[in-house]
């Protein structure tokens, strides 16, 4: 027999301007299996929770209504008051006088009607509720970093460094990503290469960090704290244990003229490669590719020249699985390449290059050894432009948003300039200059006012070939739009940053998803900007959005934080209103026909089959739902045919009684 | 030849380079409000600016300059300093405007507007004044104001007034007249302007 007690909560006068709540509360006192009802002006402060305690424990009530907001504001901090005074948190149902009633009503005499009938409809419900227990589930503490750069470099260390094991993915040969290409960083120019390589040196050595290098994420199964994931290592055709990396096979190699990735094509490699001299694994890879060994069959220098005897052009591809109870998407972006701009200079004129290109040439490791050269002519660059916006911001034509780091990497690039070229000229075109950020602002006007950078506020129309000199066509909006025609050496476009293109099958695969440009999506913006949809899949870095240098690396450390949060639990919890499949004992069976519609329906993949035995020895399959990924939407239980599937705590008992206190 | 913003970092120790066109000077300045100049101080510093980032090509250059020398801008504002007081950057815009005056009249880029006339025409005759009496003299002033500008019965309406009010004597002319023949032209103020007329010398021949 159910003992329920009813609170009714004036919230202020949200409530109880509109809503009679003493009257719901003594008309409450009439439903069947109320023994206590009573109203309070704030339910939810410290006063009126110790109400619903001493209620519970004088009067021994069993189940628990509260008439208050919607349950999405308050219902977790009832059910722990419940808790705490001894009752199952699941037998605490919350009826909405807020939203549903006293927010949208003016009429007193109406509302408060209305309130009763909601009151009723969930006592009804609440006299069907049974006690809930929550899941618990193991939890491998490991976790894998998708993504060597910067974010997966910070991640991985700093959860090593909280004791976690970490597995750290790259499909490169080399951690660094992005950053290992830059020649400085704003606002402080300091040496990109020089803060960088240590850490990577410290992920490499670190005992508890474990690198999968040259290798993709293939699949991923299971859910959080006990995720499967397949690997797939594609072959480097060195054995990387043998090879000591003196770099001899690199030099003596005669396929030299493959466009370097790192160097953004703007230097050549070898077939057999490391991808630049500061390289975590300081070891080379054999690109199938290019190899003649590979492709003709006719080489096999770099194996004669090799003395540690590493090279290996048998290596196959290899698939393993990895265990790991969570996983971090750290797998950054990539810049627009220039020819998706026909109307700048076609888009393939050698002196029109992008933000990444110029990295590399202002890089002091670069094909220039740091001096600003064109590459059409190794003319030393005296005049340059940098186009701002060149795909961001044109929703007509590329992408609607603003791609965040370009107006500080544009005006890091023409100081850089400035301070290499000292009688040099630099042109900068923008739209708007966007420079939140610590130092940044002071960083974009020490350009304009020390080094005597020239910005004009326009969105170049057109750039026309002149030769091997551009011409830029623009519109001076300070002055009138008067326009100008401004003849470069070198133009720079500050191309838009984009999701890496393969990104998005991946979060297929893995379940988590992604907005219409294709970057991941973070469960909510501003408050949970690093958790993905997917319990135990979380966000580092620019994969979810164009990110700077230190937003990434608070991310990165961010997301170690939240892992470890999540691995400081012996196991874990979770709510207990999850799908269930009948089963009936004995012998086990259930009403499950096994047609599996629920298998196809259900987003989660939350879905398996179980083999029940009859008393006859016969078997069949029926659904099984694993209590680890089922997030209780409850799609299954709409669709069962044979309504085999309840969803515990919302129980077609629950919602009939519900429905049948309403009328 | 200097460019526009040397002259003024050379006179005022800031520079029109560090405005980054906010316009807040433009906003609040009472004689664009009131006298209706042809541009805002605002489009007077980009175009200092422009002229500036066009240094190696002249010809583009002499045309930012001569837009800024020949606009009725440079000559309306009051120099009342309120955009100097308001300029988020520091730049002094008030003392800006002085030099592009200077600079117009040296170059004899200044408008051709009657507007302008009139107001060079003040400054003239103000400082042939203070060259001739070391001092300011008001009927001195606007006699030679209305001779230079022939538009003698302008502002008539106001001489009552004014003498009314004791601002100016009804006998100020036979008063100036007799200063002028009492102490003649002051020796010290004649200093300034042959001290100034050899710096000007100066600042030619570099």
């Amino acid at each position: 027999m159910s003992r329920i007690g009813v609170f009714i909560c004036h919230c202020g006068e949200n409530i109880g301007k509109t809503v009679d709540c003493a009257r719901v509360a003594e008309e409450a006192k009439s439903f069947p299996g109320v023994v206590f009802a009573r109203d309070n002006t704030y339910t939810c402060s410290e006063p009126g929770q110790a109400i619903i305690r001493e209620a519970i424990k004088e009067h021994g009530l069993t189940a628990v209504v509260i008439g208050s907001c919607s349950p999405r504001m308050h219902e977790s901090t009832f059910r722990r008051t419940c808790a705490q005074a001894g009752l199952n948190p699941y037998m605490c149902e919350i009826a909405n006088l807020r939203e549903q009633c006293s927010w949208v009503h003016s009429n007193r005499e109406e509302a408060t009607a209305k309130a009763i009938e909601i009151v009723r409809s969930v006592v009804a419900r609440v006299r069907n509720n049974t006690p809930l227990d929550p899941i618990r589930v193991p939890i491998t503490k490991k976790v894998m970093v998708v993504g060597g750069g910067i974010a997966g470099i910070q991640c991985a260390l700093d959860l090593a460094e909280g004791g976690a094991e970490v597995v750290l993915v790259e499909r490169t040969s080399s951690l660094g990503g992005h950053m290992s290409q830059l020649s400085e960083t704003f606002p402080t120019l300091d040496c990109s290469q020089c803060i960088l390589t240590p850490r990577m040196v410290d992920a490499a050595s670190n005992p508890r960090i474990k690198l999968e290098m040259y290798t993709e994420v293939e699949k991923v199964d299971g859910y959080i704290g006990n995720f499967q994931v397949t690997l797939h290592r594609k072959a480097r055709y060195v054995d990387w244990n043998k090879c000591t990396g003196c770099g001899a096979c690199t030099q003596k190699c005669p396929q030299k003229k493959i466009p370097s990735s790192f160097d953004e094509g703007m230097s050549m490699r070898t077939a057999i490669s490391i991808p630049f001299p500061q390289a975590v694994p300081s070891k080379p890879t054999i690109d199938k590719d290019y190899c003649m060994k590979l492709t003709t069959g006719k080489c096999g220098v770099c194996s004669k020249i090799c003395k540690a005897g590493a090279i290996d052009y048998e290596q196959k591809d290899e698939h393993f699985t990895v265990d790991v109870g969570a996983i971090v998407m750290a797998t950054g972006f990539q810049v627009m390449d220039t020819d998706k701009f026909p109307y700048y200079a076609g888009g393939s004129h050698p002196n029109l290059i992008t933000g990444l290109q110029f990295e590399r040439i202002a890089s002091a490791s670069g094909p220039t050894s740091g001096e600003i050269k064109r590459p059409s002519d190794g003319k030393p660059v005296k005049t340059i432009a940098f186009v701002q916006c060149a795909g961001s911001r044109d929703k007509a034509n590329h992408v609607a948003y603003c791609s965040k780091i370009c107006c500080m990497y544009t005006a890091k690039h023409a100081t850089l300039f400035k301070h290499k070229v000292h009688d040099g000229n630099a042109w900068v075109m923008c739209m708007d200059v966007r420079t939140p950020g610590k130092g940044y602002d002071e960083f974009y006007r020490r350009t304009i006012e020390h080094d005597g950078v020239h910005y004009i506020r326009s969105r170049v129309s057109r750039i026309i070939p002149d030769g091997d000199d551009l011409i830029l066509m623009v519109a001076d909006t300070l002055d009138g739009g008067k326009q100008l025609q401004i003849k470069a050496d070198m133009v720079v476009l500050a191309t838009a940053a984009v999701p890496q293109p393969d990104v998005q099958k991946m979060a297929q695969t893995m379940g988590i998803a992604y907005d219409g440009d294709g970057w991941l999506t973070e469960v909510h913006p501003k408050l949970r900007p690093v958790e993905t949809a997917t319990a135990g899949i979380f966000l580092a870095g620019a994969c979810s959005g164009p990110k700077d240098i230190p937003d990434t690396v608070s991310q990165a450390s961010a997301v170690a934080a939240k892992v470890l949060g999540l691995f400081a639990h012996p196991e874990l919890q979770r709510e207990p209103t999850i799908a269930r499949v009948n089963r009936c004992a004995p012998p086990l069976q259930s009403s499950c026909v096994g047609c599996f519609t629920c298998e196809s329906v259900c987003p989660y993949k939350a879905i398996e089959r179980e083999t029940l035995r009859a008393r006859d020895g016969s078997t069949r399959q029926v659904a099984k739902v694993n209590a680890g990924l089922c997030q209780g939407c409850g799609t299954c239980v709409a669709t069962c045919p044979s309504k085999s599937i309840e969803l515990d705590g919302y129980t077609d008992k629950q919602i009939f009684a519900a429905l049948n206190g309403l009328v | 030849m200097k460019t526009l913003a040397e002259l003024v970092k050379s006179a005022t120790g800031t520079t029109p380079l560090d405005c980054y066109q906010c316009g807040r000077c433009s906003a609040g300045c009472t004689q664009n409000v009131t006298e209706g100049m042809d541009m805002g101080p605002v489009r007077i510093m980009r175009l200092i600016q422009m002229e500036e980032a066009f240094k190696d090509q002249p010809e583009t250059a002499a045309e930012y300059c001569d837009r800024v020398l020949t606009s009725d801008t440079i000559w309306m504002c009051a120099s009342c300093q309120t955009c100097t007081q308001r300029c988020p950057q520091g730049i002094d815009i008030a003392g800006t405007m002085d030099v592009m005056r200077q600079t117009a009249i040296q170059r004899g880029k200044a408008a051709k507007s009657r507007r302008v006339y009139d107001i060079v025409s003040a400054h003239k005759a103000f400082i042939n004044c203070i060259r001739r009496t070391g001092k300011n003299d008001e009927v001195a002033l606007v006699g030679e104001y209305k001779m230079r500008t022939g538009n003698f019965l302008s502002d008539m309406n106001m001489a009552p007034q004014m003498m009314l009010k004791g601002k100016m004597s009804p006998f100020g002319a036979i008063g100036s007249a007799l200063s002028l023949l009492k102490s003649g032209p002051a020796d010290n103020v004649k200093h300034v302007f042959e001290a100034a007329e050899a710096l000007r010398k100066e600042e030619e021949e570099q």
